[in-house]
């Protein structure tokens, strides 16, 4: 590089790290003492009406987290290929192959396989993308003696939406047809989980629940624009373990104490106006799944090159509202991916403008559709809007062998040398 | 009466020629020789050289089968039918091991993965695809790579105990990764090994496909690589059955049903 | 009457995509549709042109820009076309929502072709009376959307009118199928498909003209020398969009003869006829919904597709009389790339054979010939 990125001393906050495995401890608690008392597992995926499963305290398993979990601990590559072997398409996605693998080939996968438990029923969601349908589909015809409860929600159009805010999932209306359609459903799904679990609907518990929910999620947003300070306060080493809390778990207890505790440690970095590196050179914006396995953003933040704006994260967030129960679960199904560019851009460019990038990286998840063929129409939208170049790089979310750190580090410093 | 066989790979053409006598089939003579661009002016040197060895003339052979990527130019030279590789390696390794269930062919440009029933007829099957990966030409490239002779990589293989994590068998990144591993420092030896393994790996997969368990024959000249063919049987949890000359399992097999034409 | 040979002319997509433009510059207009999911009936009633949009070219160049290579060629060599503004004369573009492949398309041909009109069809994924009703909705929203674009209101009777243009097309296309079957069609399976392709293109009842055109030439020939289809292995076809004739030339060429298929540019397209009967809307989602052929993206709650998919191929196979079943697919293809495992198992289940192929354009040949022959072989279980 002619300008060198000198390395610098990386500060991640190692009490976020520490926090968060206390909560996934405290999950797998959870999960542990349901069983213990007999309580369906069920499987969820992101997008999903996930706070039912605390409603009506059954066991959450996300096959999307429990992955994500085998690819950092670079056991995924195993998985992926017991999947291809049984000739799943090359090309579908990465949480599909490992969750499929972990089925498998149980013996190569961590936590004893079957994505940490097998399920007892799976909820089949359209309300992300057709690939959680497919996969459920698969769950179905593997596990024979699984219920597979389907839920579908409609492709957000602006028609039906008109504006949606990125990060909250607040949109500007919602149309009367698909309110009744989903809300019809979701309580189709309750009378279900009223079924499996063999007991009544709690209007008190549920109440409680969506609290706790709305101020984790609240929590999540506050870190979320806080991210957007200058220095940039947190490492994504660390903010990539908050999808998993804003997916699935924003319900849970030990979740709100998590993100009570890092917001207050996030806060005081930002008082203090202390970042993840001593001097920063360069902010960019990212988008795209986590490649999980990877350590590329530690390389480049040691660099000085950090991350506010961290698109992907960010559409796990959700603004939660408690008296809004029903509408706040159908909008779980608002994440970026299932709404119409037009609707959410506006809000992504200024935030964009607020984060002050320099330009932006984009993981071509490869297998993932919604997100690999939409990342070409937001570079140019970038380009355009605030003249902000973007690099994509191909980074499956599980597979480390097909962009290898030093292959993706080789093209990534031709184009940071150019923002440079 | 006298048969051939005659299996046209991407590599080598092959003839195999039998007699017929009664109940008893033997195996009068065989012959290989390498691909030519000009696939004729190989499919009529093999079928000479093998009528030479034999001591049997034209005109006395009564059956010719062609099989392979160019067995379509056995049949407009010589005559004769044209049968599909896959069901001449499953006749061939039939012939040899009359209770083999499986196949295993390994040849230059494709492998293949084939079931078979209790009465020797094809089940089902799988091929690999379009890349190298998976094929002959993967050990070449590789042994190009690392600048070893292509028949020594078995033996480097039994005699390695560690092997490097190569995680890629695409050729193309497996080349990649070799490279990388290579300016790591790795020894040779281990690099080998690795990608013995992993090529083991991918022929595997395609046995896992089909189903096969036990009573598997391997042919394809890789057969002859002692270090793939232990590879490949731990892969599988069963000892493969190696013919003496895996590259004619093939021609072999066009020629017992070439004895039916 | 025109010769065999030129009634199979009528029936080849260039001629079809030319009859289309010639009704656009007559006035029609024509949309775009980018999946076979759409209840076309709601269009044609309209008195606009369904006309399903298909790349021509395998070569893609322009749409890298937008789709990385792993997408399915269906989408890659559509968006190509409109880059290379050949789409440009239509006048809108309507896609659903079941594929997450067909969403990217329709936004990105939004972004590209900057149509008049486009519609993103809410098609819902599970097969219920909530997603009927739903869908029923969404049908009459689509409708109301298209009147305020046609300036004309769409009455019952158009709309009764279309499914019964649209039914006998249904009926005779079935007819076609039946007659291939039989042996007593005088065409290759590589042209049966022109003839299923050229009626997503132009309009039903000037292409159940052309069937029947077919058809009479067909019955005025000497009958057919039926020689040759009894010793021909016959197959089954299963996919999805299979749009280029070569492959299915290709696999006959080998020795087998096409008998049935469940691709979307089949039998999945045409098999099952809307009810007349009833209420027009009420009709149409039951047909594209619930009734129709097995749609896979779309379930019943508590039970799987794949059960119904197998069971809608065990139908035509027995009809048919196939004896082996090539899966035809798209290397990119995200439906078949998690169905088709569990389709081949069920069909190993019903000890059906079954070959896949992998789709991947430009067509090599060899790379077919090899498996197809190896396939017919162990179909029939010569040389044992």
């Amino acid at each position: 590089m002619s300008k060198e990125l000198k390395v610098q001393s990386w500060r991640p906050l190692e009490e976020v790290q520490k926090l968060f495995r206390e909560t996934f401890q405290s999950h797998i608690f959870r999960l542990l003492q349901l069983r213990e008392k007999g309580k369906p597992v069920g499987w969820f995926w992101a997008g999903s009406p996930v706070e039912l499963a605390y409603v009506f305290d059954v066991a959450n398993i996300f096959p999307e987290q429990y992955t994500a979990f085998c690819a950092a601990r670079k056991k995924s590559d195993k998985l992926i290929d017991a999947a291809i072997e049984y000739q799943y398409g090359e090309f579908t996605c990465d949480y599909l192959k490992c969750s499929v693998g972990s089925i498998l080939n149980s013996e190569a996968a961590p936590l004893g396989g079957h994505c940490g438990l097998k399920p007892d029923f799976v909820l089949d969601s359209r309300m992300c993308c057709y690939g959680h349908h497919a996969m459920s589909e698969i769950f179905a015809n593997l596990y024979t003696e699984v219920k597979r409860f389907i839920i579908d929600a409609p492709y957000w159009t602006k028609e039906m939406v008109g504006k949606v805010d990125f990060l909250t999932k607040m949109p500007e209306r919602i149309s009367e047809e698909e309110l009744e359609f989903v809300i019809a459903q979701l309580w189709d799904l309750m009378h279900f989980l009223e079924e499996i679990t063999g007991e009544k609907l709690d209007e008190e518990h549920m109440k409680r629940v969506f609290e706790v929910s709305e101020k984790t999620s609240r929590n999540l947003i506050e870190i979320a624009n806080l991210m957007l300070s200058k220095p940039t306060p947190m490492s994504q080493m660390d903010y990539r373990d908050f999808p998993a809390i804003g997916f699935f778990i924003t319900a849970a207890d030990y979740a709100l104490h998590f993100t009570e505790k890092s917001l207050e440690i996030i806060k005081e970095r930002v008082k203090k106006k202390e970042g993840v590196v001593e001097e920063e050179k360069l902010r960019l914006m990212s988008q795209g799944i986590i490649p999980w396995y990877s350590e590329l953003y530690k390389y480049y933040e040691e660099r000085g090159v950090t991350f506010p704006l961290n698109l992907y994260v960010e559409s796990t967030f959700y603004l939660i509202e408690a008296s809004k129960p029903l509408e706040s679960l159908l909008r779980r199904s608002m994440l970026p991916i299932n709404c119409d560019i037009d609707a959410w851009i506006e809000s992504v460019v200024r935030r964009a403008k607020l984060a002050d990038v320099d330009g932006a990286i984009m993981f071509e998840n490869i297998g993932c559709r919604p997100i690999s063929f939409g990342l070409r129409a937001l570079k140019e939208v970038l380009w355009q809007e605030l003249g902000i170049p973007s690099i994509i790089v191909e980074a499956p979310q599980c597979d480390p062998r097909i962009m290898p750190l030093e292959r993706a580090i080789l093209k990534m410093n031709a184009f940071i040398e150019s923002l440079l | 009466m006298y048969s051939i066989g005659i299996d046209v790979g991407s590599a080598y053409t092959k003839a195999v020629m039998l007699a017929a006598k009664d109940d008893s089939i033997d195996l009068i003579a065989y012959d290989v020789v390498p691909t030519r661009h000009d696939m004729r002016k190989g499919v009529l040197e093999v079928f000479e050289k093998t009528l030479k060895k034999g001591g049997i003339s034209k005109e006395e052979v009564k059956g010719i089968v062609g099989t392979g990527y160019g067995g379509r130019i056995v049949q407009l030279e010589l005559g004769g039918k044209f049968v599909s590789e896959i069901t001449c390696h499953a006749r061939g390794a039939r012939y040899l091991y009359p209770k083999c269930r499986g196949v295993i062919d390994v040849g230059g440009q494709d492998s293949k993965a084939i079931k078979l029933d209790d009465e020797g007829r094809v089940i089902s099957f799988e091929m690999n695809d379009k890349c190298a990966a998976g094929t002959g030409r993967f050990l070449e490239l590789m042994s190009m790579v690392l600048d070893v002779s292509i028949d020594k990589l078995g033996e480097i293989y039994l005699k390695t105990e560690k092997k490097a994590s190569i995680t890629n068998t695409c050729a193309v990144f497996a080349q990649t990764e070799v490279v990388s591993l290579i300016s790591q420092g790795t020894p040779r030896e281990e690099i080998i090994a690795g990608l013995i393994d992993a090529f083991a790996s991918r022929v595997a997969g395609l046995a896992k496909i089909v189903g096969l368990t036990k009573d598997v024959v391997i042919s394809g000249g890789v057969a002859k690589n002692v270090g793939f063919v232990k590879a490949l049987e731990s892969k599988l949890g069963c000892e493969l059955w190696v013919p003496k000359e895996p590259i004619i399992v093939g021609a072999l097999g066009a020629a017992i049903i070439s004895l039916k034409y | 009457m025109d010769s065999l040979t030129d009634v199979k002319r009528w029936f080849s997509k260039s001629n079809a995509i030319n009859l289309a433009k010639e009704l656009h510059v007559k006035g029609k207009k024509v949309f775009g549709l980018v999946s076979w999911s759409i209840p076309e009936e709601i269009v044609y009633a309209a008195d606009v042109l369904p006309f399903r949009l298909f790349g021509n070219s395998y070569f893609i160049e322009k749409a890298h820009m937008y789709l990385p290579s792993w997408c399915c060629s269906y989408a890659r060599s559509c968006l190509e076309e409109a880059l290379n503004e050949r789409f440009k004369w239509l006048d809108g573009v309507v896609a659903s929502k079941l594929e997450d492949t067909c969403i990217a398309l329709f936004y990105l041909l939004r972004h590209i072709m900057k149509p008049k009109f486009t519609y993103l069809l809410q098609v819902p994924v599970i097969k219920s009376e909530k997603g009927k009703e739903y869908f029923i909705k969404e049908i009459m929203r689509f409708e109301k959307v298209m009147e305020d674009f046609i300036g004309r209101t769409i009455f019952d009777e158009d709309l009764r009118r279309a499914i019964r243009v649209y039914n006998e097309n249904r009926r005779l296309l079935k007819m076609i199928y039946e007659m291939r079957g039989k042996g007593h069609l005088p065409l290759r399976s590589a042209e049966v498909l022109d003839i299923v392709t050229s009626s997503m293109l132009i309009p039903k009842d000037e292409h159940s003209k052309l069937i029947k055109d077919l058809l009479d030439s067909v019955n005025k020939m000497r009958r057919r020398e039926e020689s040759g289809i009894e010793e021909k292995v016959r197959l089954h076809i299963s996919g999805t969009e299979v749009l280029d004739p070569e492959v299915l030339q290709i696999i006959e060429d080998c020795g087998a003869v096409i008998v049935s298929d469940d691709l979307n540019t089949g039998t999945i397209y045409f098999w099952s006829e809307v009810d007349e009967k009833e209420d027009p809307y009420e009709a149409l989602a039951e047909q594209y919904l619930l009734r129709g052929a097995p749609n896979i993206l779309v379930t019943r709650q508590l039970s799987r597709g794949v059960d119904e998919r197998i069971e809608y191929m065990r139908s035509l196979i027995e009809e048919f009389n196939a004896e082996g079943v090539i899966f035809l697919i798209d290397r990119g293809c995200e439906v078949l790339g998690h169905a088709y495992p569990h389709l081949r198992d069920n069909l190993r289940k019903l000890n059906i054979p079954s070959l896949r192929l992998d789709l991947d354009y430009p067509i090599s040949r060899e790379h077919y010939v090899t498996r197809v022959r190896a396939f017919i072989e162990m179909v029939r279980g010569k040389h044992v």
